[in-house]
């Protein structure tokens, strides 16, 4: 299904990316416990606001944190940004070649592509999560957090951005050039993205964001013991098509010489 | 293993396009025995690297079929690639990795050991010290090095390789020269496409030429050059008469006229030499030069020749370029040519003795 000597590979040449961007993630996710504990007081009892998060409360907080805009930046870039240019890349740089010329179908090259945006997923949902367990003792508010929910939390985070990896790679088997299977990719999440934060403070958009796939994505009913599975479900239906898609159309794509 | 055939085609096409109005490659019957060092001649566009990327599987073919070492190029293309060495042009690599680390993780790709690095490395001048350098680092001969190593080392039964003395000095295009010599005497086939004419003719012992994605030439390089008109200069007492009329003689000029006698220059076909030389001879024949025929000349042929035009121009610009710069293109090959006719090529020279007059 996959070649062990690629992946290596394939993570050899992200290390510096997975490094830094996990280490970044860490120091991010640990600000948020220490933010609530900072404004806990201040904001306690206080309506929320439409469209505002809710730092009332720890698993709130954390919530916030997980689908904030530079959250969602981090998380694209270790996850969907591993695998968006992995076919496209190789085919724009003239290595591509070289790789299809050694005994491996193009369905195990994809795959192999494919579970490094899948482990990057992984990594990034754990190392958020390493981050808000460092947070919470950093703040003292361990007594709060629900650790018994923190591996479907993990779960669901690696899910949710496992799916973006498998678009990217479905866009990238698509194309020869980066420039656009990264277009449609970061279109893609963004407007997903936006759908959700415009439906959340205005009516009009409001009965619409259940067609963002954010919208599904609730960090703070999961750390609070509501798991809903549809929104597995919902999130391992796109990743099978987007797959599906990818192996379809990459071994039958025609690759002529890169110019 | 001799009589076996490495690479078939038949019939192979390769068209792009909704409607496939752009011809790749058309009816391409390519046969390759085991063993062979065959050449693969044509311009850019002409669709080799179209066919050895049909052969590979990384093109689709429209129809006609393709086998490499009796597998379906369509079916069993990963085992093809198990057995088969190949360097692409315009050989690109992962800049982070040094030359080491990139070969050996082609080579542990391709699940092969390496059996012949130490050999390829020595002749091509490769050291330790430079593998352990960043390719990032390498120059354009250098990493078209590894390139020839990565695609030799794993001693595959069949080598495929498109330009391969691309970015190569003349010094180490005859160290790959003598490699793929080697390979074919331990009896590998290599299949490669070049733009250097002399190398082809100096190794291969067949050569196809494709151009405007058709197959125009398929054969040994001796009866390629064989019938290639010969081009003489002649030097003899009296005005020439009949020469221009014998039949296979073209192009008579005469070139200088002076106290010693008349310097003809004309070309001639290989079977009308004899007729012309009796026929120079009744005119008091005193010096007499005829040139080897080259494959360049071969190949040009096929270039220059109006007949060949179906198709290809409006395809393939690079080829309408050939075609509209022919005479610029022809005037310096053909000077360059002479220059090194003069040294290397074979030359018949004949004096006839004055009792034979």
């Amino acid at each position: 299904m996959i070649n062990l000597i690629l992946f290596r590979r394939l993570i050899r040449g992200h290390r510096i990316r997975l490094a830094v961007g996990l280490a970044v993630v860490v120091i991010w996710s640990l600000l948020f416990p220490v933010i609530y504990k900072a404004f806990q007081d201040s904001i306690a009892g206080k309506p929320i606001p439409p469209g505002a998060g809710n730092f009332s409360t720890l698993a709130g907080t954390i919530s916030v944190g997980f689908i904030h805009p530079i959250s969602i930046a981090l998380f694209g870039i270790l996850s969907a940004g591993l695998t968006v240019g992995a076919l496209s890349g190789e085919r724009q740089r003239g290595t591509l070649e070289l790789l299809l010329s050694r005994p491996l179908s193009r369905r195990k090259i994809l795959l192999t592509m494919l579970l490094e945006g899948w482990v990057g997923a992984a990594f990034v949902s754990l190392a958020y999560i390493i981050g808000t367990i460092l947070g919470t003792q950093i703040a003292g508010v361990t007594d709060q957090l629900a650790f018994e929910q923190l591996p479907i939390l993990w779960a669901y985070g690696a899910l949710f951005w496992g799916m973006f990896a498998t678009i990217a790679i479905a866009t990238t088997s698509s194309f020869d050039n980066t420039a656009p299977s990264m277009a449609i990719t970061v279109s893609f999440i963004m407007a997903n993205y936006i759908i959700e934060v415009i439906g959340s403070f205005w009516d009009v958009v409001e009965p619409y964001q259940y067609l963002s796939l954010f919208n599904h994505f609730s960090p703070v009913d999961l750390l609070n013991g509501t798991v809903d599975s549809s929104a597995a479900l919902l999130f391992g239906i796109v990743a099978v098509l987007a797959a599906g898609w990818a192996l379809y159309i990459f071994p039958r794509r025609d690759l002529a010489a890169p110019n | 293993m001799p009589n076996e055939v490495a690479i078939q085609t038949r019939a192979l096409t390769k068209h792009y396009g909704r409607t496939g109005e752009i011809k790749a490659l058309t009816a391409i019957d390519l046969e390759i025995k085991a063993g062979e060092l065959f050449g693969f001649l044509g311009p850019n566009g002409a669709g080799k690297s179209t066919t050895i990327r049909t052969l590979l599987g990384f093109l689709h073919p429209s129809s006609g079929s393709a086998s490499v070492l009796g597998l379906d190029v369509v079916k069993d293309s990963v085992e093809i690639r198990r057995r088969v060495g190949y360097l692409p042009s315009g050989f690109a690599v992962y800049d982070y990795m040094s030359g080491r680390e990139y070969l050996d993780h082609m080579r542990d790709l391709s699940g092969r050991p390496s059996l012949l690095r130490h050999r390829v490395m020595e002749a091509l001048e490769l050291s330790d010290a430079i593998l352990k350098r960043p390719v990032r680092d390498y120059s354009r001969g250098m990493r078209q090095k590894i390139g020839v190593v990565q695609a030799l080392e794993t001693d595959p039964e069949l080598l495929i390789l498109d330009e391969p003395s691309e970015g190569l000095d003349p010094l180490m295009q005859r160290s790959l020269q003598e490699l793929l010599l080697e390979r074919v005497a331990a009896g590998r086939t290599v299949f490669f496409s070049s733009h250097l004419i002399s190398e082809v003719e100096r190794i291969c012992s067949r050569v196809a030429i494709v151009r405007g994605g058709r197959l125009v030439a398929l054969e040994t390089v001796e009866s390629l050059v064989r019938f290639q008109r010969r081009r003489v200069d002649a030097l003899v007492a009296k005005k020439p008469s009949r020469i221009a009329s014998t039949a296979g003689v073209f192009g008579v000029k005469i070139a200088a006229e002076g106290k010693i006698g008349y310097r003809i220059n004309c070309e001639a076909e290989s079977s009308a030499v004899p007729k012309l030389i009796a026929r120079l001879q009744t005119s008091g024949l005193r010096d007499l030069l005829i040139e080897a025929a080259s494959l360049e000349e071969a190949f040009m042929s096929y270039y220059g020749d109006a007949r060949h035009t179906s198709g290809a121009v409006q395809v393939f610009p690079e080829v309408a370029e050939v075609k509209r710069a022919k005479p610029t293109t022809v005037a310096r090959r053909t000077a360059k040519r002479a220059a090194a006719t003069k040294r290397s090529a074979p030359k018949r020279r004949a004096t006839p003795k004055r009792g034979s007059r």
